[in-house]
């Protein structure tokens, strides 16, 4: 570290950030709530785009804060437009590997418009050229065509707690929209699209060994991990072009009379940033007036459940800037119903939405690859011009864009390394506010631009018309819309994947993107769901809240939320997270028998009162019926979970039995003059007065309950349906015969 | 050779299409072709008089059908019969049964699909030959008698069977044409169009041209059926191809009878819809009469298909020479 590098790039930070709000130290991070975060990268970039070549022009300049305690000898870099370079890149062979990357697959890439970005320079500001320095390295897997993490060897080195500042010229092509960011005619969604630097951690830091940089080649199945800072970006672009950001709305616009135009956007505390221009948006700003959206009532019950005081539970205002197609504007107030459902109930929940906008954007036809994605104070979410009010189409998304505002935003786990943290946590909350606000969803699938009721039961993979490859045939679906709760969709994936990894591993080391999905957003939100119906909601709420407030602006990791949990529940829930976390082991409670016998009369010799009575069966009292009933609940599954039987005899009373679940199984037996009608396992709870929940990690419901006599008539409605479902099938064949 | 059976033998009138009003008995005339709606109607009342040829049609549907659905019965009774979820999938199918069945239960329905499209391939055989009995009954224009189905079969099943393969080479080809290679066309002329609107109308436009041209291709094989039938002509080739010019050259009411027809069938399956909807079968006694609804539905369709090949030999009958 030279002295003057220091001086100059403390100096800069002046310059550019007025005067800076956030203190630097070298102080570990402490578990106190933060209100803004710890300030590591300044960007401040001018970008040109180019419509016409689909080109961006940028000039970056970076300081960077090295917040370790060690000499950093080296910088390294996110090139992630790299990716769809060619074929070979790390993103393109596991998305053809996978069958499907983000998006559409590997099959919706426009193979002529291949995107990258070139540094064309970097220094040191007012001091060395450091681009012959720079190298391409794939600290993930060696792939040499991979070009999407670049380091760079300083001259010098950053001493501890020093800066640096760099310019960078860059030029990035953009791909046509597949993953994120690209274009589509005249449209551009912008994201991953500035040469941006990884994160340094030191040792011990989120658990590591060894201290250095985290910075990830850019995976198919995976997001990112950025430090937050402060970016000061200049948009030029054609002026009929509307341009929304990251910062939502512009600190200035400035006509260069050149038929172009620059807007200025700014944003602190968040660690990305990302834009969109089109001449076609229609822009309808909103605003979020807290007092007109919360209720007294609303906050009072949150005061109640978190025990916080009211300045902490009430929320602030927000501006609402939403992007929309042409096409959907009769969607405009289904979107702004489900972002200010959001802001609400996010809000109430885990604090308040620390920023003043959001913006929304809908892509169009052609460019669904850019919608529901998440970027700081800019989300993409999508919808289609036929959008019947039952298929919660906008809803769906703008509510789990919004929602990692707070999963990856404010908290912002690394979300190569631990992508559930994020997804997982945000598809937990998005489900328990779909479902409270609007119900539930239901199944239907897209015929030719047609949401047809139902959902595809029997299928044939037959060769593809006209004999070319294969592909699944639908022979028949449920022509009628089937109601379904959020976790159930997420359960229907869940079970089907759930044996192929443990939870816990980087995004890219799935065995496919199912698998990612399943581990990163189903299985989590059925885990924790799990753990809600056991805690009770209000004790999770607190846990959930306790770990949005000690996180808030940091980067945890598994261990601790999971210290969360046993810190606010006082209890020790690791047997619980090493199971669902840490194996791909599955959960499965079964009623294995429900049966009623006559108590056998007493018959044979007994010795009663000092005398010996031989009993004949004949000879018993009338009225005196007894019957033994069984009941034996089996674990079928390897995860042990407590559970409660709850036992219905004929007289209408109900037992509520619990079982720590370790056992194989367990019989419980009554001897009464009455039979028992049925028996059903639901969650074990703390509160043993709490209302019955199923565990919703259970591989098979059906088995979760049992009958002692068969009722044939729902078996006989459904298969009377497929009778008549094949009737018609055969005529209408017949018809070509 | 016996009487019937002489070549170009024209068959007298049958008798359920005598007209049953003056008018009618004025455009009935031989020679003085009948309008569409008039065919229709004679199609209605000859099938009426061949109520037991609909059951026969019927029966041999719900004996196939029946073959699949007797296992899905034991699935479902399986996995339902025994469980508190049944009562819960009464009304909807419960989501959790219904995706955890599907899951667990995949190869097996997968091999009744498989199932189900081997019983297809031999229902439409089947079919082949049927038709060849139905349309000698209904050309002798007698009541049912099994002789006389037979006597159809073994007559014209041969060329049935020939145009049956000749009409899965029409089919494929229509399929060819106006889904795969019109598709592929579509995708590339719509891939940059921003409006969602625009290309929806584009495949639908699409989808119903290849619906009229399947119908129409299946009317042109009704009335080479019907050619072989009424000219006792074993040479399948040949009368698709007469088939085909003579609908061409009575487009209009050919078209019409058709379409006639198949407006009574989307009728009769609103109805049927609108039944179905009035309740839902939460008892045994609704699921009964749900049963009984649909096989009513499924008769009324089989009386319709009678009423097609009826409304379409007198077409051919008063035109066709
Ligand atoms: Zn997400």
């Amino acid at each position: 570290m030279t002295a003057r590098m220091f001086f100059i790039s403390v100096a800069l930070a002046w310059l550019w950030m007025g005067n800076p709000v956030h203190t630097f130290g070298g102080q570990r991070p402490t578990l106190m709530p933060l209100e803004h975060p710890k300030i590591i990268t300044r960007y401040r970039i001018e970008v040109t785009l180019d419509p016409h070549t689909k080109q961006l022009k940028g000039r970056e300049r970076l300081v960077w804060l090295n917040d370790s305690d060690d000499i950093v000898r080296e910088l390294q870099f996110h090139l992630y437009l790299n990716a769809f370079k060619n074929v070979d890149t790390t993103y393109m062979s596991e998305a053809r590997q996978n069958g499907r990357g983000f998006g559409r697959g590997i099959n919706a890439f426009d193979f002529e418009h291949w995107g990258y970005i070139d540094v064309e320079s970097m220094r040191i500001a007012d001091g060395e050229d450091l681009t012959d320095r720079m190298e391409f390295i794939q600290p993930d897997d060696g792939n040499p065509y991979d070009q999407t993490v670049m380091r760079v060897t300083l001259p010098e080195p950053v001493p501890p707690h020093g800066e640096i500042a760099l310019d960078i010229a860059f030029t990035a092509q953009l791909p046509r929209v597949f993953a994120r960011t690209g274009f589509h005619k005249d449209f551009f969604l912008v994201a991953q699209w500035f040469p941006k630097i990884g994160v340094y951690e030191e040792a011990g830091e989120r658990g590591r060994a060894q201290s250095g940089w985290n910075c990830h080649q850019f995976h198919a199945n995976s997001e990112f991990y950025a430090d937050y800072g402060i970016y000061d970006v200049f948009i030029t672009v054609p002026s009929n072009y509307i341009v929304g950001a990251t910062g939502g709305l512009p600190r200035q616009k400035r006509d260069n009379g050149d038929g172009t135009t620059t807007v200025e956007f700014y944003q602190e505390d968040v660690h990305d940033f990302a834009w969109t221009a089109s001449p076609r948006f229609i822009r309808v700003q909103r605003h979020f007036v807290a007092k007109d959206q919360v209720s007294d009532e609303d906050i009072a019950e949150m005061m109640r459940v978190l025990g916080l005081p009211r300045d902490q539970i009430e929320l602030g205002d927000v501006t609402v800037i939403l992007l929309i197609q042409p096409e959907h504007e009769d969607q405009i107030d289904r979107y702004f119903r489900a972002i200010f459902t959001a802001i609400k109930y996010f809000g109430l929940w885990y604090g308040r939405y620390p920023y003043r906008t959001l913006t929304v954007v809908d892509p169009p036809r052609g460019a669904r690859g850019a919608g529901g994605m998440e970027y700081p104070t800019f989300i993409t979410a999508g919808t289609n011009w036929w959008a019947p009010k039952r298929i919660l189409s906008p809803e769906g998304v703008t509510i789990h864009e919004f929602g990692h505002q707070y999963w990856y935003g404010l908290v912002a786990n690394n979300e190569f390394e631990e992508a559930w943290l994020d997804e997982g946590f945000n598809s937990y909350s998005t489900g328990r506010i779909l479902e409270k606000v609007y119900g539930p969803n239901h199944y239907y699938e897209w015929f030719w631009g047609v949401p047809i009721p139902g959902r595809r039961w029997l299928e044939i993979r037959l060769p593809r018309f006209p004999f070319v490859g294969w592909g699944p045939v639908p022979l028949g679906s449920y022509l009628q819309y089937i109601p379904f709760l959020d976790w159930q969709r997420r359960w229907s994936r869940y079970i089907a994947n759930a044996r192929l990894d443990p939870l816990r591993r980087a995004a890219w080391e799935y065995l496919n993107a199912d698998s990612y999905r399943t581990n990163s957003y189903d299985k989590p939100t059925l885990l924790l769901r799990t753990l809600e119906n056991y805690l009770g909601e209000a004790l999770m709420a607190r846990v959930m809240r306790t770990y949005h407030r000690r996180y808030r602006f940091r980067h945890p990791t598994t261990q601790d939320f999971i210290d969360t949990v046993n810190d606010v529940t006082g209890l020790d829930l690791d047997w619980y997270f090493d199971q669902v976390l840490s194996t791909a082991n599955t959960l499965d409670y079964a009623v294995t028998e429900v049966s009623s016998e006559p108590v056998p009369a007493e018959q044979g010799v007994y010795d009663r009162n000092g005398r010996r009575v031989v009993l004949e069966p004949n000879n018993q009292p009338e009225g005196e019926r007894l019957y033994r009933s069984r009941i034996t609940v089996r674990r079928l599954g390897t995860v042990a979970f407590p559970v409660r039987v709850d036992i219905l005899f004929e007289d209408g009373e109900r037992i509520r039995e619990h079982w720590d679940g370790r056992d194989r199984w367990r019989t419980f037996t009554y001897t009464k003059p009455t039979r028992v009608v049925s028996a059903e396992v639901f969650s074990g709870t703390l509160n043993p007065g709490a209302a019955n929940y199923p565990i919703l990690l259970d591989v098979d419901f059906a088995n979760n309950s049992r009958r002692r006599e068969p009722d044939r008539l729902p078996a006989l409605r459904w298969s009377s349906k497929f009778l008549f479902w094949v009737q018609n099938l055969l005529h209408q064949l017949s018809m070509f015969g | 050779m016996i009487a019937g059976n002489q070549p170009d033998a024209i068959r007298p009138w049958p008798v359920h299409a005598v007209a049953s009003s003056e008018e009618e008995i004025a455009e009935a005339k031989p020679g003085a072709p009948r309008p569409p709606w008039a065919l229709v109607k004679s199609g209605f009342a000859g099938a009426n008089t061949q109520l037991r040829l609909a059951c026969l049609l019927w029966a041999i549907n719900l004996v196939f059908a029946l073959v699949v659905a007797i296992p899905f019965f034991h699935l479902l009774d399986e996995s339902l019969s025994r469980s508190l979820i049944g009562q819960r999938s009464l009304r909807f199918p419960d989501a959790n049964w219904l995706i955890g069945l599907l899951n667990s239960q995949r190869s097996f329905l997968d091999s009744l699909s498989a199932t189900l499209v081997w019983i297809a391939l031999f229902y439409m055989v089947l079919n082949a030959l049927v038709s060849a009995g139905v349309l000698e009954i209904l050309a002798g224009g007698s009541r049912f008698s099994f002789r006389q189905f037979f006597q159809g079969i073994v007559r014209h099943g041969g060329p049935f069977l020939r145009l049956f393969i000749i009409s899965l080479v029409a089919y494929f080809l229509v399929f060819l044409l106006f889904h795969d290679l019109l598709e592929k066309g579509l995708n590339a002329l719509s891939r940059d169009w921003y409006s969602e609107a625009g290309a929806f109308s584009l495949y639908w436009a699409k989808n119903i041209l290849l619906a009229v041209i399947l119908l129409g291709t299946v009317m042109i094989f009704d009335y080479a059926k019907i050619r072989v039938v009424l000219e006792n002509s074993p040479r399948a080739v040949l009368e698709t191809a007469k088939a085909f010019r003579f609908v061409r050259h009575h487009l209009r009411p050919t078209l019409l009878v058709f379409y006639g027809l198949g407006l009574a069938g989307a009728i009769l399956t609103l109805a049927y819809l609108g039944l179905d909807a009035l309740f839902a079968p939460t008892s045994l006694g609704l699921v009964i009469l749900g049963f009984l609804v649909q096989q009513l539905y499924m008769f009324s369709r089989m009386w319709l298909r009678v009423a097609f090949y009826v409304a379409e030999m007198e077409l051919y009958r008063e035109r066709g020479h």
